[in-house]
């Protein structure tokens, strides 16, 4: 028995370090009765861990006419419950050392904590208090619509950059709801009513919509455990979220040139939409490597080409957004080099685009892109928090963790026709929206 | 239970609560050639954080040459040794290695992180950038014009002109106040020779500090320390900086621009890094504007009255000045009751002081929150780096807690009653406020 036992112990100590196949972070999970998904990701590094909880609801569901209403929920989250009043959430987290706060995207609602490890218990008790006993009080409903516009100033209002932001926004997604702004308009933020805030908040917010996601110094089933302990008893009725409108925009390049005399660089910004891609394929990683391929580092192509050869920019840079739960989408931008004009600048990339896709790209290139983002893989699991956030956000966005942890792998697969074809399809989508921000009346 | 499984299951159990209860162990590294660095080793992850500073940064460029450290600086990783910029940042992406080095205030400091199967190569391009770098013609103009472009792109924030204007009022004629990005003119008279002579006499072995975590051992860490900084120069040509003095009145500026809402930066002097109060200063600073949601100024402009999407104070601590520094936006109506419920809650910090059970709590979160400063190997390494640059000695991790914990209400109250008075406060504003009053109002900022 007690060789038996030792033997046993030795064979843990030697598997948990050493996994079978390279992944990128390894996580565990466990999904509750009421089907709350747990995902619990190691990393010993600090004494410290991360507590994300990811509701999967987020500026995309919207009611009409209620731009910002889960972005308005996510701040009233603050705002007291029955048995925690109004601050102090806030109180205890930081008399336990750790820092708090929350964000809203297009697709989810994202509220997270990182402290010491051994404290983490609190915040299982104060994130399952709010996800079912939020008060709502009408007073403080109608203050936060304050603090709110003023955000909305601060980001939007008061920044040629936030403006053009929107205008672009609008521009590229017509009707879809990614079109409206995650902060909302500024006459539906006015609107908001605190039964119309609880409406949502029983509507999306329960137990079957939520993730946990703990990243840090922890023990999976010691996480697990406390999951059932406080979020557990919670049984909400649950809602499924209503799937996102089919895409109806008109085929074209919408173009939104705005000026603004506060101004003083211009810059160019190229969007795409491509609903015909398929989510989580190859083809839509494709549109990854391309953007690595182009602008990644200092090395990216087209950086290279403008930067550094022609001298005509001073920065460029490309990404793809493939983690998502509308269309896949694809954005690129530049700044003219003194003297060079926003325009020129924007016409010379877009040739450059049109003779590389002529030409062809050399399989070197490709491969080259790939490992740089395969290491990147790496250097992703030196962080607290954004392990939970990664993996969060996909699972949020409707994928499986899988995605993540056999990414490097369907990195590989993605071959230099893949990537070609990405540039093909840019470069004839229907989809587009061309801005240009610039100085003067 | 049985002895033997006790042992292991303690044994299983046992480098997790020591890691939990302890700070990680910091080793002092000498190089044959005396060359020092402070090294926290650690084989979790197959990565290394490397950093260092030299000091003498910003504040070393004379008025005239304004921005010359910055784009020094920036030069060192476009083509070093036998590697032209393109050779030099293809090699470096071709092994994920990133190299950044940047000119601060007051010193120029350097990060490196790379995955450990690349170490050799890292180290290699890290040494050339150092020793020998290009600085081509090609780079040096196109490096200078991005300058320009940045300066543009800058001037046109809020947030930045404030700053500028607040900083050129407090630190006046002192180096402090330059911009680190440097003037149009200044730009366009920098030669190739100035940075050249720059980079030889701010690059030396005597003021030169080294910071590394991660998977390397001190064995091979020592020698590294000679193929890297060795060939440098033994001793830095640096200008002695004089401490910043602060003008006898407190100022209130505005920078025009049109907008919905304000700006506003405010700051008084704080005391020193190395004094006794530093963290009766850090509790203060907790209490009335650093300490997030639960801070006096953020709970009664935004939680009370929905002024602001926030305000928070700092302490920011340079080697010639201290500065209480604080920030806050509000829509153009709203600044002039935001002003004076700031001035309200901040005389009422002055008069009264802190409450000890707000004094606990801001030590039960500065103690508490010291492991979300450690949480991936570049915050550690910046930790280290942080405490070697600012003399804070090597146990100051390990006595962090007890020093936060053994300030009393006295040496808080005396803090305040020194440093924390709402009179000493200087204002700078950029937006178009209502019913305020200035000493110095700017049409427009240059560039």
């Amino acid at each position: 028995m007690k060789r038996r036992l030792l033997a046993f112990i030795f064979l843990l100590t030697l598997l948990l370090p050493c996994p079978l196949k390279a992944a990128v972070f390894y996580p565990q999970t466990k999904t509750l009765d009421n089907e709350l998904q747990i995902v619990v990701v190691e990393n010993h590094l600090s004494p410290a861990a991360a507590f994300m909880l990811f509701y999967k609801v987020g500026a995309a569901d919207d009611p009409k006419g209620q731009t910002g209403l889960a972005h308005f929920l996510e701040h009233m989250m603050f705002k007291g419950t029955r048995d925690v009043p109004k601050g102090a959430f806030s109180a205890k987290i930081a008399a336990l050392g750790g820092q708090e706060n929350a964000y809203t995207t297009k697709d989810y609602t994202a509220y997270h904590t990182s402290l010491a490890a051994e404290r983490l218990e609190d915040i299982f008790a104060l994130e399952a208090d709010r996800m079912k006993n939020l008060l709502l009080d009408p007073q403080e409903t109608l203050r936060e619509r304050d603090v709110v516009l003023n955000e909305r100033k601060e980001r939007t209002d008061n920044s040629p950059q936030g403006i053009f932001a929107e205008k672009m926004n609008e521009a590229l997604y017509g009707a879809h709801p990614y079109a409206a702004p995650i902060i909302g308009k500024k006459q539906d933020i006015q609107n908001f009513t605190p039964q119309i805030v609880r409406d949502f908040y029983e509507r999306h917010y329960a137990p079957s919509r939520a993730i946990l996601v703990v990243s840090g110094a922890v023990q999976p089933q010691e996480i697990f455990a406390l999951a059932q302990k406080y979020f557990g008893e919670i049984s909400a009725p649950s809602f499924a979220a209503a799937p996102l409108p089919v895409w109806t925009r008109e085929k074209g390049t919408i173009a939104v040139e705005h000026k603004d005399e506060r101004v003083k660089q211009a810059f160019f910004v190229r969007r795409w939409v491509l609903p015909e891609i398929k989510v989580q394929s190859r083809e839509a990683l494709a549109f990854d490597v391309l953007a690595e391929l182009l602008a990644g580092g200092e090395v990216g192509l087209a950086f290279r080409h403008f930067v550094l050869d022609q001298n005509s920019a001073t920065s460029l840079s490309a990404s793809a957004d493939t983690l998502t739960r509308g269309p896949v989408s694809f954005v690129l931008s530049a700044t003219p080099a003194p003297d060079h004009d926003v325009r020129d600048l924007e016409r010379d990339v877009m040739r450059f685009l049109q003779e590389l896709a002529q030409k062809g790209l050399t399989a070197r290139t490709v491969v080259e892109a790939k490992q740089r983002m395969k290491d990147s893989a790496i250097f992703a699991r030196d962080r607290l928090m954004a392990p939970a956030q990664i993996l969060g956000a996909t699972l949020a966005a409707g994928y499986d963790l899988s995605f993540i942890e056999d990414w490097p792998e369907h990195i590989d697969t993605v071959t230099t026709k893949d990537v070609h074809q990405a540039l093909q399809t840019l470069l004839h989508a229907p989809y587009q929206a061309r801005g240009i921000l610039e100085g003067g009346a | 239970m049985n002895r033997l499984i006790l042992f292991f299951l303690l044994l299983l159990l046992w480098p997790v609560h020591a890691h939990a209860e302890s700070t990680p162990v910091i080793q002092r590294i000498k190089s044959p050639k005396g060359l020092e660095a402070w090294l926290i080793e650690d084989h979790k992850l197959p990565l290394i954080a490397f950093q260092f500073a030299f000091e003498g940064g910003v504040e070393t460029d004379s008025p005239d040459k304004q921005g010359l450290s910055v784009l020094m600086a920036s030069l060192l990783t476009q083509g070093a040794g036998s590697y032209d910029e393109k050779a030099f940042q293809d090699a470096l992406a071709a092994a994920s290695i990133a190299l950044d080095v940047e000119a601060g205030r007051d010193r120029i400091t350097g990060t490196m992180k790379t995955l450990a199967r690349n170490k050799d190569e890292a180290f290699k391009f890290l040494a050339l950038a150092l020793t020998s770098p290009r600085f081509e013609q090609s780079s040096f103009v196109r490096l200078k014009r991005q300058m320009q472009t940045l300066r543009k792109i800058q001037s046109a924030k809020p947030a930045w002109m404030s700053r500028y204007t607040l900083y050129r009022h407090i630190f006046q004629a002192h180096p402090y106040s330059q911009r680190a990005l440097g003037t149009a003119q200044s730009l366009e008279a920098l030669t190739r020779e100035d940075i050249k002579t720059h980079h030889a006499n701010l690059l030396a072995r005597d003021n030169l500090s080294v910071a590394v975590v991660g998977a390397i051992t001190a064995q091979e860490l020592a020698p590294l320390l000679d193929q890297i900084f060795g060939a440098l120069p033994e001793k830095s040509t640096r200008p002695n900086i004089p401490p910043v003095v602060w003008p006898k009145a407190p100022a209130r500026t505005l920078v025009k621009r049109q907008g919905e809402q304000t700006e506003i930066l405010f700051a008084a002097p704080m005391l020193p890094r190395h004094d006794p109060d530093w963290h009766a200063a850090q509790i203060a600073n907790y209490i009335l504007g650093g300490g997030g949601f639960t801070a006096r100024l953020m709970t009664a402009l935004r939680a009370h009255q929905g002024l602001t999407y926030g305000i928070s104070t700092d302490l920011i601590a340079m080697e010639k000045a201290s500065l209480l520094i604080g920030s806050v936006a509000t829509g153009n109506t709203q600044v002039r009751p935001a002003l004076d419920l700031l001035q309200t809650v901040w005389q009422d910090f002055y008069k009264n002081g802190a409450a000890e059970p707000e004094i606990t709590a801001a030590q039960d979160f500065l103690t508490g929150s010291l492991p979300l400063s450690l949480t991936s190997t570049d915050a550690m390494a910046a930790m280290l780096l942080a405490m070697q640059t600012q003399k804070l000695g090597m146990d100051y991790l390990a006595r962090y807690k007890e020093r936060v914990r053994a300030v009393t209400k006295d040496q808080v109250q005396r803090v305040i009653q020194k440093w924390f008075d709402p009179q000493q406060l200087s204002f700078a504003m950029a937006g178009a406020p209502d019913n305020v009053t200035f000493n110095v109002v700017y049409d427009k900022i240059d560039d």
